[in-house]
């Protein structure tokens, strides 16, 4: 079991198949495909480093598969966002939507117009009529209606990751280009936390937008009992992922045993939950690390004293992160909505996990994450 | 106990996403670090590969690379831009940031919260992880031995104890307390 | 005695030697070792200093606390075996100044069996009567290292990660960092060795 936990993959997200997903009980990409079936626009998503954006986003472009040809795109994955040009970055969505659609749309093909606006002309290929010159805006229209119209549901539905990680011109650049083309189209869209919490804020939320925001899963008291159980699956799924026997690490976890080994691991694992914030990918990290240590240290098992260790690693990565004001801030902040916060200050600790935003009555409260709880003691 | 050769281990570990990163205090420790953090590489391997640029990093997935920037700020950015292309497909070996402790590259990180929450946990400072709790550790020899370290070391070099394995170690912790 | 005194000045100059590159040679030769079948994996994380302000304290951290240095697996001669390497050094003036490596084993009849490799403390090397009877870098082999006679048969000046590579050789084989044939090209431009 060491070698397996050893080897689970926190930064990746998981498939959104059944085998693999676990479902929240709220801010699923099930709401997020509900949403978009309920024939709204544009929804934006945001959510701390680690939440599982990109993991709801797969979950939400399998839900939405019967009603829309969904494409799902990591647009990181393939250019430097923070060197992209607006131009640049919907020229990539437009390829990679007409290439999805080449491998998932028997017979289909582009335009030669479309083609060439996207690739550029064919050296040397003399052609009648003569491709016509589209900016990147026209281009990705036109292949949004090609592939809708080639496509048995009629209508696409692009989920664009990693734009969130964009400069402000250029987010605000694509963002606009996508925003003519959105009736045409559902737009699900990873976003910054400026997007919610900043200045231009109006700008980019039409009437008919949604800002879609995954929060940390409450863990704590009996309201957290949803959010640890989601936390020990999502482990199992990754365990399951990682080459372990599905339903192996929720049967130990679950199931009252005597035996003090097993009391032992459930406590580490109970004590890594109280420590993640209710961040997934926190949890894992703790889990593997923890583990890594007890691998070299002998162990047959994660050892409280393993987790110690490994929360002690990621406090000092957190107190790295820790500007000056920020401890004052962060104490200021603990159980408020955050309004008093100076709002660039208020983007980097949600982003960054050290805020923990959650539900409360229907009202947002912000808590301090335990490990930075920890650090500021 | 926390311990330096130990996170170099875990940030250099199997499953990661790709990048670690490795704090130094001065250039002259970091050229030392650079040799370090290596010998904890298979021996199999080819030896780590050297550079500045991400690029480079990024296409050779399959080896050992230790990130030297020239441009720390600019560096952690373009990583935390390219971030997806470290996980996809999966590096063999990850490639280590190399960061002044205190330096621009840190202070870059607080604004790149995607790869600030990839290395978490896997950032290691080898000499801050190093520094023992000098007080902790005299009073535990004093209990130990019942003396304070200059004392027992005294009797030591007086050939009063014999050289067994453990008082050889002893000897050692002795010397480095005795030197404070 | 003149062959003495150069040896004690030969030995002396060990320390400056050293630089700061050592540990990751000792790492190097516990990583191989490991990757050979002949100690845990684990060794791998486990040559690790304490720092106290200018003096690094080394040594391979037990895996379990009850253990000292690390196992050694496979070794022909021997039921079992501990190697343990430890050392001082001050990386600011990039000197190691102790050095020890040693392994501890059982034999098949079960007698102990131990060879140790001391570079004395640096400022503290004149032990015993003279530098032929406590040479300042000298290696042990005996039943222990108090039994008597107290063997030290004093080393070249082949420095601590060459004296660490001959104690690994004894025990391990195919450990040959000098096989002959490399020799032959280097001593003899290419003729065969004698054997």
């Amino acid at each position: 079991m060491l070698d397996l936990l050893t080897r689970l993959q926190p930064h990746r997200p998981l498939d959104g198949d059944e085998d693999a997903y676990v479902e929240r009980a709220e801010e699923g990409g099930n709401a997020i495909a509900a949403w978009v079936r309920a024939g709204r626009s544009s929804l934006l998503v945001l959510g701390p480093a680690g939440i599982g954006k990109s993991t709801e986003l797969a979950r939400a472009a399998r839900d939405l598969q019967p009603d829309r040809f969904t494409c799902l795109i990591p647009l990181d994955r393939f250019e430097n966002v923070r060197l992209v040009t607006p131009e640049r970055a919907l020229l990539r969505i437009a390829a990679l939507l007409v290439q999805v659609a080449g491998q998932g749309l028997p017979g289909f093909s582009p335009s030669r117009d479309l083609s060439t606006a996207i690739h550029g002309p064919e050296p040397g290929v003399y052609s009648f009529p003569p491709p016509p010159v589209w900016d990147a805006d026209t281009a990705l229209r036109v292949a949004c209606r090609e592939v809708a119209g080639a496509s048995k549901q009629g209508r696409v539905c692009l989920l664009v990751d990693g734009l969130e990680k964009a400069p402000e011109s250029t987010f605000w650049n694509v963002a606009d280009a996508l925003g003519h083309i959105a009736p045409e189209v559902d737009l699900i869209v990873v976003i910054p936390w400026y997007v919610a919490y900043g200045q231009r804020t109006g700008e980019v939320l039409r009437p008919d937008e949604k800002l879609f925001a995954i929060h940390p899963v409450v863990v704590t008291g009996e309201l957290g009992v949803p959010g640890r159980r989601f936390l020990q699956r999502l482990l199992g799924r990754h365990f399951a992922a990682a080459g372990g026997i599905a339903g192996l690490l929720e049967t130990i976890l679950d199931k009252p045993s005597p035996d003090p080994g097993v009391v032992e691991l459930r406590g580490v694992f109970n004590r890594a939950i109280d420590m993640s914030g209710g961040i997934p990918r926190t949890y894992l990290q703790l889990i593997v690390d923890a583990t890594m240590r007890a691998k070299f240290r002998s162990h047959d098992q994660p050892r409280t004293d393993d987790l110690d260790d490994a929360v002690a690693d990621q406090r000092d990565s957190f107190r790295r992160l820790l500007s000056a004001g920020d401890e004052v801030a962060l104490r200021d902040a603990d159980g408020t909505d955050g309004r008093d916060l100076e709002w660039q200050q208020k983007i980097r600790l949600l982003n960054h996990g050290m805020l923990i935003e959650s539900q409360e009555a229907g009202k947002p409260v912000l808590h301090i994450h335990p490990i930075i709880r920890d650090l500021l003691e | 106990m926390r311990d330096p050769s130990l996170n170099v281990v875990i940030a250099l570990g199997e499953y990661q996403g790709g990048v670690a990163v490795a704090y130094y205090a001065d250039p002259i420790r970091r050229d030392w670090l650079l040799g370090e953090i290596e010998s904890h590489a298979p021996s199999a391997d080819q030896p780590a590969l050297r550079t500045s640029s991400v690029d480079e990093a990024i296409a050779y997935p399959d080896r050992l690379v230790f990130v030297v920037p020239r441009d720390e700020a600019a560096t952690v950015e373009e990583l935390d831009a390219l971030r997806d292309r470290l996980l996809m497909p999966p590096r063999r070996l990850p490639v280590v940031l190399f960061l002044l402790r205190d330096g621009p590259g840190e202070r870059a990180l607080a604004r790149c919260p995607g790869l600030a929450s990839i290395v978490r946990g896997r950032d290691p400072d080898w000499d801050l992880l190093a520094r023992a709790d000098v007080d902790l550790e005299r009073a535990r020899f004093e209990r130990e031995t019942g003396l304070s370290p200059q004392a027992w070391l005294r009797k030591w070099k007086n050939g009063e104890f014999p050289e067994t394995p453990e008082l050889i170690v002893r000897s050692y912790r002795a010397t480095a307390l005795e030197g404070e | 005695m003149k062959e003495w005194v150069s040896l004690h000045q030969q030995h002396r100059a060990l320390y400056d030697a050293a630089g700061n590159g050592w540990s990751g040679d000792v790492r190097k030769r516990l990583v191989r070792l490991a990757d050979r079948g002949h100690c845990e994996a684990s060794v791998r994380g486990r040559f690790t200093p304490r720092r106290f302000r200018e003096f690094e304290a080394w040594r391979i951290s037990p895996a379990d606390g009850s253990s000292r240095g690390v196992r050694l697996l496979n070794v022909p001669d021997l039921e079992s075996a501990s190697l343990i390497v430890e050392a001082l050094a001050q990386p600011r003036s990039e000197r190691l100044l102790k050095f020890t490596c040693m392994v501890e084993g059982l034999r098949p009849d079960s007698t102990t069996w131990t060879v140790a490799i001391h570079l004395e403390a640096e400022g503290d090397d004149r032990k015993g009567n003279g530098a032929c009877g406590h040479p300042s870098f000298h290696c042990h082999v005996g039943p222990d290292l108090d039994a008597r006679p107290r063997v030290r048969v004093p080393l070249p000046d082949i420095g601590p990660m060459a004296a660490l590579d001959w104690l690994i050789a004894t025990l391990v084989p195919g450990w040959e960092p000098a096989p002959w044939p490399a020799v032959a090209r280097e001593v003899d431009g290419g003729a065969p060795a004698r054997t």
